[in-house]
C-alpha cells in the first residue's frame, strides 16, 4: 500500500468524522436541552463516573463474546445470526443450573458449562439445517432467536418466578456464583478478552481454523481437498455458540444475577456490528466493542442528562457506524487491488460482489 | 473486379481507438492504444490473458474512462461516461460472463430496458416481431418465450447478442465469446457473425485463441502488455507468426512423447454415477495405466466429466468396482483418495482449485494438513507452511509478489501453477486432471502440459479430461471416447487418430466409419 493511498485515506477519514460529527450536532441541535452537555455525555459520559466506566466495561465485555463468536461463523461463510438466540437458552440454562444448585462451590463452573453447552445446542440446529438440508441459515437462525426469546420468557414467567415478584424475574442467585470485579474493572472483561484471543488462535492458528477459513473461502475447494466439509459448518457453528453462550453467563452473573425478561435483549446484534466492524477479526474485537461501548454508554447518559430522545440517540450511533464501516470497507477493498495483474479490471463483477459478501 | 475481402479493406471505418491510456495504480493496462475497424468487417483483438483487452474493450464501452486517448465513431471523437452512451452510439457488448435475468424470458431479457410501451403497459408484441426479424437475418433459432434460465450456454449468447443488436447495435464486441461452447456450438457462433458481418455490423472479437482468428477474422491486432505490437490481415499471417506477437518468440506446442505404460494403477468395472447436469454413467469399465497419459473426452455432459469426479473421489459412485493398484475399494471419497495418492486438478480452477481469498502459502498445504512438517499438537507451523511455499513457487516459477498474495490475485495461468504445484509435489500415484488450460496463455499451456508429461514419465497414471481436442491429441497416449455416459473407443493416440475422427465418435459414428 502506497503513502499516498494512506494519505488519502486519513484524509478521507477525517472528512468523514467531521461531517459525521457535524450531522450529529444538528441532530443534538434540535432535539437537547443542552447541546454543550450532550455532546460532553456522549463524549466522556462513559468514564465520568466509576459506575458508568464499570457499565461501560462490562457492556463491552458482552460484546466481545459475541463478536468474537459471530467472527467465526462469518469467517467461516456462515451468516449466522442466532447469536441473540443462543445468548438466551445460555442464560436460561446457566441460571437453572445456579439456581438448582443454590450455595455450592461447583455452581459457577457447572452454571458456565451449562451456559457453553445450551449455546452450543441452539446453535447445532441451525448448523445441522445448513449443513445437511442446504437450509438457510439467515432464517432459521432469525427464526430460532424467536423461539429462544419467547422460550426464554415462558420459563422464567411459569417455573422461576418467585412469590411476590412484581416483575418477571427469577430470584437471585447465590452471592458465591457472582462474578467479582475489581475497581471498575469486572472479571468479564478479562475473560472476554481471552475469548477473544481464543477464537483468533483457534481460526489462523489451527489445523481446524485453517480448515474453516477454506470452507469458508470456498466450499467446492474444501471438497476437492477432502475435509468433511458438513461436519466443519457444524463444527462452526457449535462453537461459536459456545462462545455466544458465555455471554449469557457473563450477563447473568456479572451482570444481572438473576435471570430478567428482556435481559441481555439485542446484544446478538450489536455483536454483529461489533464484528463486521473489525472485518471479522476476532482479534480486532476487543477494540471495536470497547469503542462502541463508549458510544453506547454515552448515549444511554444523554438519554437522562439531556433529555435527548432514545431514537435520536440510536440515530445518532447508527450514523456514526455507517460512516465508519464504509469507510473501513472502502479502504478493505482497495487494499485488495491485485499486484500483478487486474483481475478486477478482467471480471468487472468481482469487486462488487466482495462488498456484497461482506454487508450482506 | 473486386473480392470482398478487398471490399471490406476499403470500408469506410466506423470506430477508431487513438492513442488509448489506461492505468490501475502502478499497473499500465493499456499504453497507447490505436485500433481502427471497418465497416462489415470482423477485427480480431489477440493477446495473452492479462494484455489488456477487456480492460480496452471495457473503455470502448464506457464501463472504463482511459486516462488520455480518443474514441472516435465514424470519425467524430466521442466519450462514454456510461456505457449507455456507447450503447447510443451504437456499440453492443456481449461480456464472457453473460447479464441476463434468469427468470424472465428470452424475448424479455432482449427487450429489458428499451421495451416498447403503450399506456405503460409492456408491449410485447412490437419486440417479438422485432426479435422474429433479428433472428430469421441471423437464420438463429431462439425459444423466446422459454426462460433463460432453461436455455443452452450458446443459446444465452444469442440472446445477449440480439440484445445488442435490439438496441441498434451497428458495432458488436465479443469478449471471449467461445469460452464456454463446445466446438459444434462454435461453429454456429460463427456462422451468425458472418451472417451478420454481410448487413453491415462490424465485430470486434477479443480471443486468444489463434485458430479462431483465422476461422473468422478480416484483421487482427496483437496486444502484450497492454500495447498493439502488430496488425494483421488475416490470411497473410502464419499462426507461428501470431504466437510470436503474442508471446514475443515462437516456441510453442509440445508434442507427445511415447510411453511404455506399466502396470494398471486404477480400474473401474461396470461403473455408474449420477449427476444432475450430465449423462449417468452405465457400465463404464476402464483400465488407467501408470506411467501413461489417458484422455477422456467426449460432448459436453456426456459422462467423461462425471467419471473425473469419481475417479478422484469428490463423486460417489453409484455401482459397479474400483480398485487401486489391485485393491479394492470399498469406501471412495475424496479423502480416501488423497491417502491414496490421488491428486485432482479440478475443471473450476477458481473455486475448486484454490480458495482464492488465501494466501499462495496457505492454498498450498490445504491438501497435506496431516503431514506432521506443517502441523504440530494441530497447530500450523507458519514458518515451515512459508517456506514449502517458497520452495514451490521457486519450482513450479510461479510469478507473484510473495507467498502471503492472495491466489485470486494472480494472472490465470500461475493460479494454475499453484494448483500444479499443490496437486504434483505430493509425488502422485493417479493424477486427475481437468480443463488444465482452458483460458490460459500459450506460455502457461506448454508449462502445464511439460508438468503432466513429467508425472507421466515419474511413472503416475496421468488422467487428462480436456474439451480442446487439439490438446488432448498434442499430450495424451490414448484417449477414451465417451457418448451419453458410455465408453464408445478406447484407443492409443496415433497419426490416424485427429480431430475429425474424435468429433465424429463424440458424435456417435462407429470407430471404423469414424476412421
Amino acid at each position: 500500500m502506497s503513502t499516498v493511498l494512506d494519505w488519502r485515506f486519513a484524509a478521507r477519514l477525517a472528512a468523514g468524522v467531521v461531517g459525521a460529527g457535524l450531522l450529529v450536532l444538528a441532530l443534538l441541535a434540535l432535539t437537547s436541552d443542552n447541546v454543550p452537555a450532550s455532546v460532553d455525555g456522549l463524549l466522556t459520559g462513559a468514564v465520568s463516573s466509576d459506575g458508568r466506566m464499570a457499565q461501560w466495561l462490562s457492556y463491552s465485555s458482552y460484546l466481545m463474546f459475541v463478536g468474537a463468536s459471530v467472527c467465526l461463523v462469518f469467517r467461516v461463510g456462515m451468516f449466522s445470526i442466532g447469536a441473540e438466540g443462543q445468548v438466551f437458552v445460555a442464560a436460561l440454562a446457566a441460571g437453572g443450573v445456579a439456581l438448582a444448585l443454590g450455595p455450592s462451590g461447583f455452581a459457577l463452573p457447572l452454571a458456565v458449562l451449562a451456559a457453553v453447552a445450551g449455546g452450543a445446542a441452539w446453535a447445532l440446529l441451525p448448523g445441522l439445517m445448513k449443513a445437511y438440508l442446504n437450509a438457510d441459515e439467515i432464517v432459521t437462525t432469525l427464526m430460532l432467536n424467536f423461539v429462544a426469546t419467547f422460550a426464554f420468557a415462558f420459563v422464567i414467567k411459569e417455573a422461576l418466578l418467585p412469590d411476590g415478584a412484581g416483575f418477571p424475574v427469577s430470584d437471585y442467585f447465590d452471592q458465591g456464583t457472582w462474578l467479582p470485579s475489581w475497581g471498575t474493572i469486572p472479571s468479564s472483561l478479562v475473560f472476554a478478552i481471552l475469548s477473544c484471543v481464543g477464537v483468533s488462535l483457534l481460526l489462523n492458528r489451527s489445523r481446524l481454523g485453517f480448515r474453516l477459513r477454506m470452507v469458508g473461502d470456498s466450499r467446492p475447494f474444501a471438497r476437492a481437498n477432502g475435509y468433511p466439509v458438513r461436519r466443519l459448518i457444524c463444527v462452526a457453528f457449535v462453537v461459536s455458540g459456545a462462545v455466544a453462550g458465555l455471554t449469557g453467563a457473563a450477563i447473568a452473573f456479572g451482570g444481572t444475577h438473576r435471570l430478567i425478561v428482556g435481559m441481555g435483549a439485542g446484544i446478538g446484534f450489536e455483536g454483529i456490528l461489533v464484528a463486521l466492524l473489525a472485518v471479522n477479526r476476532p482479534g480486532l474485537v476487543p477494540l471495536t466493542a470497547l469503542a462502541y461501548g463508549y458510544l453506547r454508554t454515552g448515549g444511554e447518559i444523554i438519554q437522562i442528562t439531556g433529555n435527548v430522545p432514545r431514537d435520536v440517540v440510536v440515530v445518532l450511533q447508527g450514523v456514526l457506524i455507517i460512516g465508519l464501516a464504509a469507510l473501513l470497507r472502502r479502504r478493505d477493498a482497495r487494499s485488495r487491488t491485485p499486484a500483478v495483474a487486474a483481475p478486477a479490471t478482467e471480471q468487472p463483477g468481482t469487486a462488487q460482489g466482495d462488498v456484497m459478501e461482506v454487508t450482506r | 473486379m473486386t473480392r470482398p475481402d478487398d471490399m471490406r479493406a476499403q470500408a469506410p471505418v466506423v470506430l477508431e481507438l487513438r492513442d488509448v491510456d489506461k492505468h490501475f495504480g502502478p499497473v499500465h493496462a493499456n499504453r497507447s492504444v490505436s485500433l481502427s475497424l471497418r465497416r462489415g468487417s470482423v477485427h480480431a483483438i489477440l493477446g495473452e490473458n492479462g494484455a489488456g483487452k477487456s480492460t480496452l474493450m471495457n473503455i470502448l464501452f464506457g464501463v472504463l474512462t482511459p486516462d488520455s486517448g480518443e474514441i472516435r465513431i465514424h470519425g467524430e471523437p466521442r466519450t462514454f461516461a456510461a456505457p449507455k452512451d456507447a450503447i447510443a452510439a451504437g456499440i453492443g457488448m456481449v461480456f464472457q460472463h453473460f447479464g441476463l435475468v434468469p427468470e424472465l424470458s428470452a424475448l424479455d431479457n432482449i427487450s429489458l430496458g428499451a421495451e416498447q410501451t403503450s399506456w405503460g403497459v409492456v408491449d410485447r408484441d412490437v419486440a417479438r416481431a422485432k426479435v422474429e426479424d433479428l433472428c430469421r437475418e441471423l437464420q438463429v433459432e431462439i425459444p423466446l418465450e422459454r426462460r433463460v434460465s432453461a436455455l443452452t450456454v450458446s443459446q444465452q449468447q444469442r440472446v445477449e447478442i440480439l440484445k445488442a443488436l435490439y438496441r441498434g447495435a451497428q458495432i458488436l464486441i465479443l469478449d471471449e465469446p467461445t469460452a464456454l461452447l463446445a466446438p459444434q456450438e462454435r461453429e454456429g457462433l460463427f456462422d451468425a457473425v458472418k451472417r451478420l458481418q454481410r448487413t453491415g455490423v462490424s465485430v470486434l472479437f477479443i480471443t486468444h485463441k489463434l485458430d479462431e482468428v483465422e476461422l473468422l477474422a478480416d484483421d487482427v491486432t496483437v496486444i502484450r502488455h497492454g500495447a498493439v505490437v502488430a496488425e494483421h490481415r488475416v490470411g497473410t499471417v502464419t499462426q507461428a507468426e501470431l504466437v510470436a506477437d503474442m508471446v514475443g518468440s515462437s516456441t510453442v506446442a509440445l508434442s507427445r512423447t511415447e510411453r511404455v505404460p506399466l502396470g494398471v494403477a486404477m480400474a473401474v468395472r461396470d461403473l455408474s454415477a449420477v449427476h444432475p447436469t450430465s449423462s449417468s454413467l452405465r457400465g463404464v469399465s476402464l483400465e488407467l495405466r501408470s506411467g501413461e497419459i489417458t484422455g477422456v473426452v467426449g460432448i459436453d455432459g456426456h459422462g467423461h466429466q462425471l467419471l473425473c469426479e469419481v475417479l478422484a473421489g469428490v463423486r460417489p459412485p453409484a455401482g459397479g468396482e474400483l480398485s487401486l493398484f489391485g485393491a479394492r475399494q470399498r469406501r471412495w471419497g475424496r479423502a480416501r483418495a488423497m491417502a491414496s495418492d490421488v491428486a485432482f486438478v479440478p475443471e473450476d480452477r477458481l473455486s475448486a482449485g484454490v480458495a482464492k481469498h488465501l494466501s499462495i502459502a496457505e492454498n498450498l498445504v490445504a491438501n497435506r494438513l496431516g503431514d506432521p512438517r506443517f502441523t504440530r499438537f494441530r497447530f500450523m507451523r507458519r514458518q515451515a507452511v512459508r517456506r514449502h511455499a517458497r520452495e514451490l513457487i521457486e519450482q513450479f516459477d510461479v510469478r507473484c509478489r510473495d507467498e502471503l498474495q492472495p491466489v485470486g490475485s494472480l494472472s490465470g495461468g500461475n493460479v494454475q501453477k499453484v494448483v500444479l504445484a499443490r496437486e504434483l509435489s505430493t509425488s502422485p500415484r493417479v493424477v486427475v486432471v481437468c480443463e488444465p488450460t482452458r483460458g490460459l496463455d500459450v506460455a502457461a499451456i506448454a508449462s502445464v502440459h511439460s508438468r503432466l508429461a513429467a508425472a507421466a514419465d515419474a511413472g503416475a497414471a496421468v488422467v487428462l479430461q480436456s474439451s480442446d481436442l487439439d490438446e488432448v491429441l498434442a499430450v495424451v497416449n490414448r484417449i477414451v471416447v465417451f457418448r451419453e455416459g458410455e465408453v464408445v473407443a478406447d484407443v492409443p493416440n496415433g497419426d490416424d487418430v485427429d480431430a475429425k475422427v474424435l468429433g465424429a465418435l463424440m458424435l456417435g459414428a462407429r470407430l471404423a466409419e469414424a476412421a
